[in-house]
């Protein structure tokens, strides 16, 4: 008697989990994939082709719907902001967002997204003092990068050396020509002078009127296509120009020899990581999001195809 | 009867909430109504209005790598940017489909995932719209297709759906007239002075209608023209000026001074031909006389310099222009555009024939 007792008690318990798994199953197989939206500015650039591809990659494997915003330039924290209400509209879930320049965008972040995780990539945002915003951030190091442009215009014996920095205020301009100037600092090279964007104006126009130089440090991706573009042209005035990179086009444009030398981001990494990440925050919701610097690659135009890992990191820009 | 069972159940229902046990369940039932609460809550906030009306348009070319859409796409976004008003602010977003028609049709859902009003395609292949219209139709997004026209069939199955382009028989037609008129008043076009001039064909895409039609009407306008024909080759170099020098090289060494004419289905293979004659170190007077079509800057600077003869000027502004009239006018419902397109659907622009002696005005465009 007390036999059979136990085992009616022990069916109950298997059938009581076995509901209890089945219905999980249920309600399991119906849960929408967390939606993220990726706000890049002029998003449809080849220049994030990479970046999209990592981002892509890592939402399969982490079960994340992403929602590339349709964009335009992104000049200010307004045109940000912009995007940013329109994607709270569409009930996503956390951003990931390259930070429109200006210090301002630092509040306009907190205000609209105070109940939303974000992470920011590419660049950080600084404010006068030059202090980071303390948001999380995937990023290079910046200074580091423009140490290492400085390492290099030493060896090639540069001497006077214009620098077309980017948008003013921003992580680029501020942490990568710090990092130049202190690297450059007690050598014989010269930084003749300083070129930042200005809305609605070319790069290349701007500096065509500029006193001539030995090499140009363009730290701006998109400027150093531009420029490398007009040397391709025949239309540039001639210095040797070095840079950050972000494109297959900038790749050509070394392998052609229309520039000396670039740092290549590594625009896959920052993809991938940062979708890595905010899954992360998604899945836990009490787990810290964490800032970390990714990795770049120098390439000049002789070693270029020398090296291994090249043909990998061409794949991830195609 | 009813009312009173109903008023036990709830005393009932009272009764357990006041007791021990019940007091675990009524801080449960709080605890879930808060929660509940706060993430409703939440959601409603983040609901945020904006005050201006925003017109999101976007705009996906079938590569980033033809100068002539990129031409298009650039006065494009321009003149959608112009139509901002203080009421509506216009975005333009600009993808493509890398050459493949799934990416394309992968790009446009994204795009419309992301919230788009009005979406403006330059189709990989004018034969495989039918997902990207379906996409659109079910989001109600209007299309205005542009440069590569659909098939009538898929063009008609929703009442939103828009073409801006040009017929490409024109430009075939208009490029053999150039052509003609040229080789009539230069007899040196004949090097070898048989009668005949000896032609090479350079075309888009194997199978693609408009190349087809280009080479078609260029070819058969010369012949009723007058003028003896004879073919050495054709060669297909994917609309790419890249592809075409490469073609060209080969055709250079195996016929050197023989060839007296090339006709392209389009600039950017003809400045192939020119460059590869450049390369190959041909002075002007041995190379032959090379026509093009779409009017490309660098096509009307070969012109100017004689390196080209002729070509067919693709009106980008009017097409852009258009386009942007549409996209706007679908936008905010009204007819102005619409109603006088043909059948309701095509926006027709006209080519326009350039040689050297009306250059300059379409270099100053």
């Amino acid at each position: 008697m007390k036999k059979s007792k136990f085992r009616f008690m022990a069916a109950e318990v298997i059938l009581f989990v076995l509901t209890l798994f089945f219905v999980y199953k249920i309600f399991n197989q119906n849960v929408e994939e967390p939606r993220v939206a990726i706000i890049l500015p002029e998003s449809g650039d080849q220049r994030w082709d990479a970046l999209i591809e990592g981002m892509k990659q890592s939402a399969s494997l982490n079960k994340i719907h992403l929602i590339i915003c349709n964009t335009d330039e992104i000049e200010d924290a307004d045109v940000e902001r912009e995007a940013i209400r329109e994607q709270l509209d569409n009930q996503v879930d956390a951003f990931i967002i390259c930070p429109s320049p200006g210090s301002e965008t630092k509040e306009m972040l907190e205000n609209e997204c105070a109940d939303i995780p974000i992470l920011l990539i590419t660049e950080d945002i600084y404010d006068e003092e030059q202090k980071a915003s303390g948001l999380p951030v995937i990023k290079p190091d910046y200074y580091e990068i423009g140490q290492t442009l400085a390492a290099h215009l030493q060896e090639d014996g540069q001497r006077r050396i214009g620098v077309v920095a980017g948008w003013r205020k921003s992580d680029i301009s501020d942490n990568g020509v710090r990092g130049l100037n202190d690297a450059l600092e007690g050598t014989d090279c010269e930084i003749a002078w300083y070129y930042y964007n200005q809305k609605e104006k070319k790069a290349s126009e701007m500096v065509s009127v500029k006193e001539k130089v030995d090499a140009m440090v363009v730290l701006d991706p998109d400027a150093l296509v531009e420029l490398g573009e007009q040397a391709e042209n025949g239309t540039y005035y001639g210095a040797e120009i070095y840079g950050i990179g972000s494109s297959v086009k900038s790749i050509a444009l070394l392998d052609y020899g229309y520039i000396t030398d670039i740092v290549l981001l590594d625009g896959y990494e920052i993809g991938y990581k940062s979708v890595e990440e905010i899954a992360e925050k998604l899945n836990h919701r009490f787990y810290q999001l964490e800032s970390c610097n990714t990795g770049v690659r120098e390439l000049d135009g002789e070693e270029l195809f020398s090296d291994d890992d090249m043909e990998r990191l061409l794949y991830s820009y195609e | 009867m009813g009312k009173s069972c109903f008023q036990m159940m709830i005393w009932k229902g009272c009764c357990i909430l006041m007791s021990k046990k019940g007091r675990m369940a009524q801080s449960i039932l709080v605890l879930v109504s808060t929660m509940s609460f706060a993430v409703t809550g939440c959601r409603q906030n983040q609901r945020i209005q904006t005050d201006r009306e925003v017109l999101r348009v976007g705009v996906v070319t079938y590569t980033q790598d033809d100068p002539f859409i990129n031409a298009l796409t650039d006065k494009l976004k321009e003149d959608l940017k112009a139509m901002s008003t203080k009421d509506v602010k216009v975005i333009v977003s600009v993808k493509n489909g890398d050459n493949d028609q799934k990416n394309q049709d992968e790009t446009i859902e994204e795009m419309i995932d992301a919230g788009c009003d009005v979406l403006c395609v330059n189709l990989v292949d004018r034969t495989a719209p039918a997902k990207i219209i379906r996409l659109a139709k079910q989001d109600d997004i209007p299309i205005v297709f542009f440069n590569r026209e659909p098939v009538k069939e898929d063009l008609m199955q929703w009442e939103y759906l828009y073409y801006v382009g040009c017929k490409a028989e024109q430009s075939g037609v208009m490029q053999g007239e150039t052509a003609a008129e040229y080789i009539k008043n230069h007899p040196e076009v004949d090097k070898n002075q048989d009668g005949k001039i000896q032609y090479v064909l350079l075309e888009g895409e194997a199978g693609h209608q408009d190349a087809i039609s280009r080479t078609d009407y260029s070819v058969r306008t010369v012949l009723d023209a007058g003028i003896s024909l004879e073919k050495l080759s054709y060669q297909f170099a994917d609309w790419n000026r890249g592809q075409a020098e490469n073609r060209m090289n080969r055709l250079i060494s195996q016929y050197g001074e023989g060839i007296e004419l090339i006709l392209s289905n389009n600039d950017e293979m003809a400045l192939g031909a020119v460059e590869a004659y450049r390369k190959a170190g041909y002075e002007p007077s041995q190379r032959p006389v090379i026509f093009g079509i779409d009017g490309l800057d660098d096509a009307l600077e070969a012109i100017k310099d004689g390196e080209m003869q002729g070509t067919v000027y693709n009106d980008k502004e009017d097409q852009a222009l258009q386009i942007a009239k549409l996209a706007y006018e679908v936008f905010k419902g009204e007819q102005q555009v619409r109603k006088e397109l043909k059948e309701g659907r095509y926006y027709v622009s006209q080519y326009q024939q350039v040689d050297s002696s009306n250059v300059e005005e379409f270099l100053d465009r």
